[in-house]
């Protein structure tokens, strides 16, 4: 027992977070004078999953204004080399910005790089062999209507892809290492690195494009896998920690794979040239702009509801809490 | 601090809503997928149906294909949309005579076709049976095709083709299926799907 300085008869508890509590006889909480800065367990994921986009994005705006505005071109036989080199660009910026800051957090996530390898081997094996060769979308796909071409690819390239990266978390982290609602966006960041990096290494395997073309389309993917596998996140986190009903993570699915049929042909029909009397050209910065709308539309969506829950779960624990008291 | 101690298997500690979920995606996975094969089959198993009374011929070709008609067939129809050479399916009548056997049409139809067509050259001529049982000939070929606008500066083009004959009231009905000999075999089922379909 002693005096707090306001004079008050107070007992002071030592709290198990290393804070200092001061509690009056009457039994009120009072705010303890210093604001301790509370730790952190898991690394934060937004700022570094926003970094890795920006900084992706500036190299692929710096190779297509590199190649055509300034005319740098790129030797035939280097080109491929070069594509393959920038197909690694974004994996090699999620390990050194989002994997190796893992060690230094007091509470890693240990299965980050299990769910980017499982994830790649899973659309190398499953997913693009069934979208290519099963469905053979680019033999009918193409051809159809705007309608039937978002059907389509939704039904197909959508639902295969969603589907194959929703198991790749369920069955390898789902839900022992979902200890904190972020966790969803970090193992779903993961899922889409390693995703989209067999999606465009098949890619540039497949021919020899241009070096801004392959620059443009592995940021394509990679933003659209990333956006989807966050929708289908989300569904996990909230299934994980909350009791929605058993329709969310369905209908998460239902929309991760509406939005890889939308995003498909609209990419392709913002960046294909159009057919006309005179002469034109390919959009590709159309298909840049559209790629990052997009993301940063999600982003902005899934970081809000995660944000939310996060909010009311925190008053509900507190309100617990107080009545328990 | 909360610790939280988690104790039995993982299945265990799903709750019966969070099993729920799981199965509603597994279920709308699979329907997903089945509604994606039947928009497959319906797009790519889809035929117009061309029908000529004074030949007799009913055929259903494939969607999207296009058919022309010229005086040397009753109709072909070409893969427009295919890069490099368009995937041909034409049906020609030739009217033969009492003695006129198979192998006289087909050598007719190899003399003249050795002195259009580059590199022509007969691989085989062997017994066919039709989808319905009709006995008919097959011979297979190859020529080198270059696109005859040059201009487009387009490689030449290996390329199959067999010719199905069929002797039937007294005419000879020619059934000629050319592709890239590259994607033959993959072409291959549509000329199967043709003859499954094809009356005469």
């Amino acid at each position: 027992m002693k005096n707090n300085p306001l004079g008050l008869q107070s007992i002071a508890h030592r709290h198990l977070e290393q804070k200092w509590a001061i509690v009056s006889t009457s039994g009120y909480l009072i705010p303890p004078p210093i604001d301790v800065e509370e730790i952190q367990p898991r690394r934060p994921v937004w700022r570094s999953l926003i970094i890795e986009q920006s900084i992706l994005f500036a190299l692929v705006a710096g190779t297509f204004v590199a190649v055509n505005f300034l005319g740098i071109q790129i030797p035939a036989n280097f080109s491929q080399i070069a594509g393959l080199l920038f197909v690694f660009i974004p994996v090699g910026l999620w390990l050194l910005l989002s994997w190796r800051p893992e060690s230094s957090a007091p509470q890693p996530r240990q299965r980050l790089i299990n769910v980017t390898i499982i994830s790649g081997l899973a659309a190398n094996a499953i997913a693009i062999p069934m979208v290519q060769d099963f469905f053979q979308v680019d033999l009918w796909l193409p051809l159809a209507g705007a309608v039937n071409r978002i059907i389509g690819y939704s039904f197909t390239a959508g639902i295969t892809y969603e589907i194959t990266k929703y198991l790749v978390i369920r069955y390898t982290v789902w839900p022992d290492d979902f200890l904190d609602r972020f966790d969803s966006v970090a193992y779903s960041a993961a899922s889409a690195v390693g995703f989209s990096t067999a999606l465009n290494l098949i890619f540039v395997l497949s021919d020899t494009p241009p070096l801004d073309i392959v620059a443009l389309r592995i940021f394509e993917t990679t933003t659209l896998q990333l956006a989807t596998s966050l929708i289908v996140g989300y569904a996990l986190v909230e299934l994980r920690f909350s009791r929605p009903t058993p329709l969310l993570l369905p209908s998460a699915v239902a929309v991760a794979a509406f939005v890889n049929g939308v995003a498909i042909p609209i990419r392709a029909g913002l960046v294909n040239a159009t057919f006309n009397l005179t002469t034109s050209a390919p959009k590709s910065l159309f298909g840049l702009g559209f790629a990052v709308v997009l993301f940063a539309i999600v982003v902005a969506v899934v970081s809000f509801l995660l944000r939310s829950t996060e909010q009311q779960a925190r008053e509900a624990t507190l309100s617990q809490e107080g009545e328990l008291r | 601090m909360t610790v939280i101690e988690i104790t039995g298997t993982p299945e265990e500690r799903i709750s019966p809503r969070q099993r729920w979920s799981h199965y509603f995606v597994l279920l709308f996975g699979v329907v997903g997928l089945l509604v994606g094969m039947n928009l497959r089959d319906s797009a790519l198993n889809a035929v117009s149906v061309y029908v000529n009374t004074e030949a007799g011929i009913r055929a259903a070709y494939p969607h999207n294909w296009l058919i022309d008609f010229d005086p040397d067939y009753v109709f072909r129809v070409r893969n427009t949309t295919e890069i490099g050479f368009k995937t041909t399916i034409q049906i020609a009548i030739r009217p033969v005579g009492a003695n006129t056997t198979g192998w006289n049409v087909l050598t007719a139809q190899t003399l003249n076709r050795a002195q259009t067509l580059a590199a022509y050259n007969v691989t085989s001529i062997e017994p066919y049976t039709l989808p319905d049982e009709t006995q008919a000939t097959i011979m297979n070929y190859s020529y080198v095709a270059a696109d005859t606008n040059p201009f487009l500066q387009s490689a030449p083009v290996a390329v199959r083709g067999s010719d199905i004959l069929v002797i039937k009231r007294g005419q000879a009905i020619i059934i000629t299926f050319l592709s890239d000999a590259q994607l033959y075999d993959q072409n291959i089922r549509i000329l199967n799907r043709f003859l499954r379909d094809l009356e005469f």
